[in-house]
């Protein structure tokens, strides 16, 4: 049986929490921290997305504060939601791997320059994977 | 200014379902009230589009089933219940005009609810479409004898194009929980009202009350009410059977001849089929948007914050 790929929103929710318990607003700025501020989560699509990893058992609530009279809710990360999270990253990785390596063959027929080009991509490659 | 934004904010909350409400919104007003702007008056427009878009997300998914639940509920009760009229049209001989036809349209809903239950949405899809096959046959037979079978042949297509819906939307698998069956089995029982009591006036009450019961089950899941509202609203939708009966049903025409009106204009029994059909779903929706209103005009606290 296949699993469905996660959502973009929902792993990078899960790698928030990963670090340890955080609250709403929390994630929200290290979401967007951790996409290089590509990604800018709203309360809507934040806490409908909580609500589905809640019911899911991906996550779990830590505990409950009160700050300047306001909730703040601390989620963590459940050890499914690990697992999920682990497994996600890996078969990301592996494509990107693959896709790199792909490009890495085809790169140098961009430049105009040599079709012998690949060969100066591929110790980059072979580094990176070191 | 601040609390003028919070109360702004809190108001499109409750666009949220309100089990989702009690549990999030005072964190959701935390995470907008501190990514709000220094003096911000209004609700930023992106946050009010993800708001809206989150609660209608939340009312589909809901905890309590939402409406993809209730389709689920549907996709299992629609051909239970054709099932069981079917069988009752056995029971009490009526002219079933093409055996085979009614064969194939009785095994075609077993199917049916089989597959919905075992969660195989295209054998449920394929087992509807014959069963559909079928029963068309059968009405259009059986139009040959009766005038007034145009107007059940019509409605019995309209609960098989819902049917159809609901299973291409919905998990068919989720009918099956606990709270599935609380919702199917006032439905089944209005099923048996109606084909025990109004069995003598026709077949229309069959396919009237069918539309109705289906609307019992699809209503109070949306709405966040219990198996009970369900209940009441099948026991609610009995009467309006018979009374749909007694106007379009084929002993009706009696009833129009004895006021010395003569037989009602077909487009006109349609009209009243339709306005009786729509009278139970509209209540629940008036009662439904009453409690908004209620709950939208400042009481105690929300006085307080204006």
């Amino acid at each position: 049986m296949t699993k469905r790929a996660m959502q973009e929103t929902t792993f990078l929710i899960l790698t928030a929490l990963a670090q340890g318990p955080q609250h709403g607003y929390g994630i929200i700025q290290d979401v967007g921290r951790i996409s290089g501020q590509r990604v800018a989560l709203r309360a809507g699509t934040l806490y409908g997305a909580l609500e589905r990893l809640d019911a899911d058992g991906l996550i779990a609530m830590d505990r409950e504060e009160i700050v300047d009279g306001r909730l703040r809710r601390y989620y963590r990360l459940t050890d499914e939601g690990s697992a999920r999270l682990d497994e996600e990253a890996r078969r990301l990785q592996e494509t990107a791997a693959t896709a790199l390596q792909r490009l890495g063959i085809l790169h140098p027929g961009q430049h105009g320059s040599g079709q012998h080009g690949s060969g100066q991509h591929r110790p980059g490659l072979a580094g990176g994977a070191a | 200014m601040s609390a003028r934004l919070e109360q702004r904010y809190r108001r499109l909350l409750r666009l949220y379902p309100r089990e989702f409400r009690a549990r999030h919104a005072d964190e959701m007003i935390g995470v907008l009230m501190a990514s709000a702007a220094d003096g911000q008056g209004r609700p930023a427009r992106g946050d009010v589009r993800d708001i809206v878009r989150g609660s209608l997300l939340a009312r589909l998914h809901g905890p309590r089933g939402g409406w993809l639940f209730a389709l689920s509920a549907f996709a299992l009760a629609a051909p239970l219940f054709l099932v069981f009229t079917d069988i009752l049209q056995v029971a009490f001989p009526a002219p079933v005009p093409s055996q085979q036809a009614f064969m194939i349209l009785v095994a075609g809903h077993l199917i049916v609810a089989a597959a919905v239950l075992a969660g195989l949405r295209r054998t449920a899809l394929a087992a509807l479409a014959i069963a559909a096959a079928a029963d068309y046959t059968q009405w259009t037979a059986f139009h040959v004898l009766d005038r007034g079978a145009g107007t059940i042949a019509f409605l019995t297509i309209a609960v098989f194009l819902l049917e159809a819906i609901a299973l291409a939307a919905a998990d068919p698998r989720a009918a099956r929980r606990r709270e599935g069956w609380q919702h199917v089995v006032p439905v089944l029982a209005l099923a048996v009202a109606t084909q025990l009591l109004a069995r003598p006036s026709g077949n229309a009450i069959a396919v009237t009350g069918c539309a109705l019961a289906l609307l019992a089950v699809l209503l109070p899941l949306p709405l966040g009410l219990g198996w009970r509202a369900s209940l009441l609203l099948a026991a609610a939708c009995y009467p309006l059977v018979i009374l749909a009966a007694a106007i379009a049903g084929p002993s009706s025409r009696q009833l129009p001849r004895a006021l010395g009106i003569g037989p009602l204009p077909a487009p006109v029994a349609h009209m009243v089929i339709v306005i009786i059909l729509y009278l139970p779903p509209l209540l629940v929706l008036g009662r439904a948007a009453a409690q908004v209103i209620r709950t939208r005009r400042p009481r105690g606290r929300g006085g307080l914050a204006a």
